[in-house]
């Protein structure tokens, strides 16, 4: 046990410093920065034809790190443009004043956003005083203009030496760097430090023959890891018992699901979802994972009752092994989807690898859910019939089938506190556009699926005992 | 080796049982609800040594199962515990989570994953449990085929084929026709016989007279009597007459 142990631990430790490494070429720029736009965007008042020698003046600020982009909106009054702009970018707070950029204004059409990336760095932008100066070089009648909106009292800039009251309508494009980025190594570090720290100190309760809490966990698992085994079997042996096409079912289920979706929903979101096929295939491969999860998680304990009044089996078992047999479903109906994947030609590349991430926190969902359901459902056998009806809700407060964007604002800032739309959203990332998706992102999916399961294993704990009497 | 000490158990039972939210709603606000305390076990202490056998009798409603559960650790006690040395095997029902839809095979193996023995043990097992039941023709076969004597039968093959440290009966199980009824019966003297320690309920007195080294006599929830097998059957005997 002992030799053992030393050795599982140094597995560990390599693996993890090897993922670490993996990882971090994996998300690539993903966890370096993130690319964000900012600006004024209201335009209400047009600010005239720029006409040779007409300049425009605004001073602004930013909070991105970097500024790589300017866009404008430009009007044409609808004649068709010639000449160019010329933009200029000062850094006062600095005293930098960076080379001229000219843009050809030719092929503007009227009202459209033009986005003009810079020829040059402009890096540590973050709090400092800008002017951006902007410079006609048409004829008259065929120079274009700019907007502004008058109703920003505070604001100010100047068009040629008169003072205007409110804001060029502008913004701004660059990257926000994620300043723990650089400690990335010093991070892995600090976490096997602690990691062998912890190892040496369940290593001398080991020694000194005393428990913990990690030591009765591997005890537990090596003790009922072939009772786990065999329940995960039959649940997944008699699933498909008696059908004939038998395990097929995981496969063609999801995708005949989508098949319906698609044929209804397309018409109506297609345009303004990328990809729709694998939007939603992957809402739909996810979601009804979690559905069926919880659904045979939450009569775990009921549907055992004959097992729990004769034989004493840790009670968590059931539920966790009730999920766990519906992950192999899940793992079996990611290939289709993955298979649709190439076949819409998204970028298929090593962010694939990522869906592990998605595919643990929602099992961790998962089997946190069931345990606060499968407890309910001893005292209540209403929860049930309750959960179907929630679920159903659920299904249709996560964007699966429609795109985000025809939810009004409010109901959209709801979105944070449903996980499964973390979840489905970190899928859909990684297949639709091949990177990962943005740290914070991590962050949610990780963080709801143990706060539920640590929620659920409490919630079982303090009641567990109780199930005999009610079963 | 078992110790039981002071153990206590009730049942905090709502007279009704109820099963459903608004059951519970409609109970509450009728002031329907009311808890019964119900005492099982009152204070129930006592000590069996490694190998001895140790027979618990006592009428129906004694709480001799309720007592079982909880040494096997189904129940927990209200207050006090159990203390155990080595594993246990609790022969309180014969089947638990056979699956109807899976063959005799795989149900040996899921049956005893329950059991809690591991898997190196029932692949060694595998051909005795086999050989036991006599159900060579039929184990690859679901089990919602079988007759219920060869359920019972491969279920008593499962769980006989174990030696257990502790090893807890409740009543000897003789099942199947009359040929498998004899040799499982045999089973069970040969199983209990063999330097375990075993705890026995039966309400047979000529079992427990046969079987036990020392009996334990639990009446209105309490050990009325422990002691030498001869005198505490004497004496029940003798209550028993005066009942009658």
């Amino acid at each position: 046990m002992k030799r053992n142990y030393i050795k599982q631990c140094a597995f560990i430790l390599i693996s993890f410093v090897i993922l670490a490494f993996l990882f971090k070429w994996v998300v690539g720029t993903a966890f370096q920065y993130r690319m964000e736009s900012e600006g004024h965007y209201e335009n209400t008042a047009a600010v005239g034809e720029l006409i040779e020698g007409s300049i425009v003046s605004q001073d602004f600020s930013t909070t991105l790190d970097t500024i790589d982009t300017i866009s404008l909106p430009l009007g044409t009054y609808q004649h068709s443009l010639s000449g160019s702009l010329t933009l200029t970018l000062k850094n006062k707070t600095e005293q930098v004043d960076y080379p001229e950029i000219s843009y050809e204004v030719s092929s503007v059409s009227d009202g459209a956003w033009n986005d003009i990336s810079l020829p040059f760095e402009v890096t540590e932008a973050a709090g400092k005083q800008f002017q951006l100066e902007i410079q006609g070089h048409s004829p008259e009648n065929q120079a274009p203009t700019l907007y502004y909106d008058q109703n920003s009292f505070d604001k100010n800039f100047t068009v040629g030496a008169n003072n205007y009251i409110g804001e060029l309508s502008f913004a701004v494009k660059g990257k926000h760097f994620y300043p723990l980025y650089a400690y990335y190594e010093l991070i892995v570090a600090g976490i096997v430090a602690v990691l062998l720290l912890f190892m040496l100190w369940i290593y001398r309760c080991l020694l000194k023959g005393k428990t913990n809490f990690v030591l009765t966990m591997l005890l537990m698992w090596k003790k009922y890891r072939f009772l786990i085994k065999q329940l995960v079997g039959r649940d997944f042996k008699t699933k498909y018992k008696r059908s004939v096409l038998g395990y097929l079912w995981s496969f063609l289920n999801p995708l005949l699901t989508m098949l319906v979706q698609y044929v209804v929903f397309s018409t109506i979101f297609r345009g303004d979802i990328e990809n729709f096929p694998v939007y939603l295939l992957a809402g739909i491969v996810f979601f009804s994972f979690f559905q069926e999860a919880v659904g045979q998680g939450l009569i775990a304990i009921v549907g055992n009752a004959s097992l729990i009044t004769k034989v004493y089996v840790p009670k968590y078992i059931y539920p966790i092994t009730k999920v766990w047999s519906s992950s192999i479903n899940l793992l079996i109906s990611l290939i289709p989807l993955l298979i649709l994947t190439l076949f819409t030609g998204a970028p298929v590349n090593q962010t694939l690898i990522l869906l592990i991430v998605p595919v643990t926190c929602i099992l961790v969902f998962s089997i946190g859910f069931s345990l606060i359901l499968s407890t309910s459902m001893v005292f209540f056998r209403d929860t049930q019939y309750l959960w179907g009806i929630i679920s159903l809700a659920w299904m249709y407060a996560t964007p699966l089938f429609y795109p985000i964007t025809i939810l009004p604002e409010r109901i959209k800032s709801l979105l944070r506190f449903n996980p499964l739309y973390h979840f489905v959203t970190f899928v859909r990332t990684v297949l639709i556009y091949g990177v990962s998706p943005e740290p914070a992102l991590y962050v949610q999916c990780i963080g709801w699926a143990f706060f539920v399961l640590l929620i659920g294993m409490l919630i079982f704990k303090r009641n567990q005992d109780k199930f005999v009497l009610y079963i | 080796m078992i110790d039981v000490e002071h153990i206590t158990m009730k049942f905090n039972m709502v007279n009704d049982r109820v099963m459903s939210l608004k059951e519970y709603f409609v109970a509450f606000l009728e002031h329907r609800l009311r808890y019964e305390n119900l005492l099982v076990l009152n204070d129930i202490s006592f000590h069996v040594d490694k190998g001895e056998v140790v027979g618990i009798i006592g009428r129906n409603g004694a709480g001799k199962s309720t007592l079982l559960k909880i040494i096997s650790g189904v129940l927990k006690p209200t207050s006090g515990n159990v203390r155990l040395n080595g594993s246990i095997v609790p022969m309180l029902e014969l089947g638990s989570g056979f699956d109807m839809e899976l063959t005799g095979r795989e149900n040996i193996f899921l049956n005893g994953a329950i059991l809690g023995y591991d898997e190196k043990f029932l692949k060694e097992r595998f051909d005795s449990i086999l050989e036991f039941s006599e159900l060579q023709d039929f184990i690859d076969m679901p089990i919602r085929n079988y007759s219920s004597g060869m359920l019972m039968r491969l279920a008593f093959s499962i769980a006989t084929v174990v030696e257990p440290e502790i090893l807890i009966v409740d009543e000897i199980l003789a099942v199947g026709d009359e040929g498998f009824q004899n040799k499982s019966k045999k089973r069970m003297l040969e199983l209990m016989g063999g330097g375990t320690t075993v705890l026995f309920v039966s309400h047979s007195i000529a079992q427990i007279e046969e079987m036990c080294d020392r009996v334990i006599w639990l009446e209105n929830h309490q050990i009325r009597e422990i002691g030498p097998t001869k005198e505490v059957c004497k004496k029940y005997r003798i209550y028993w007459n005066q009942e009658v």
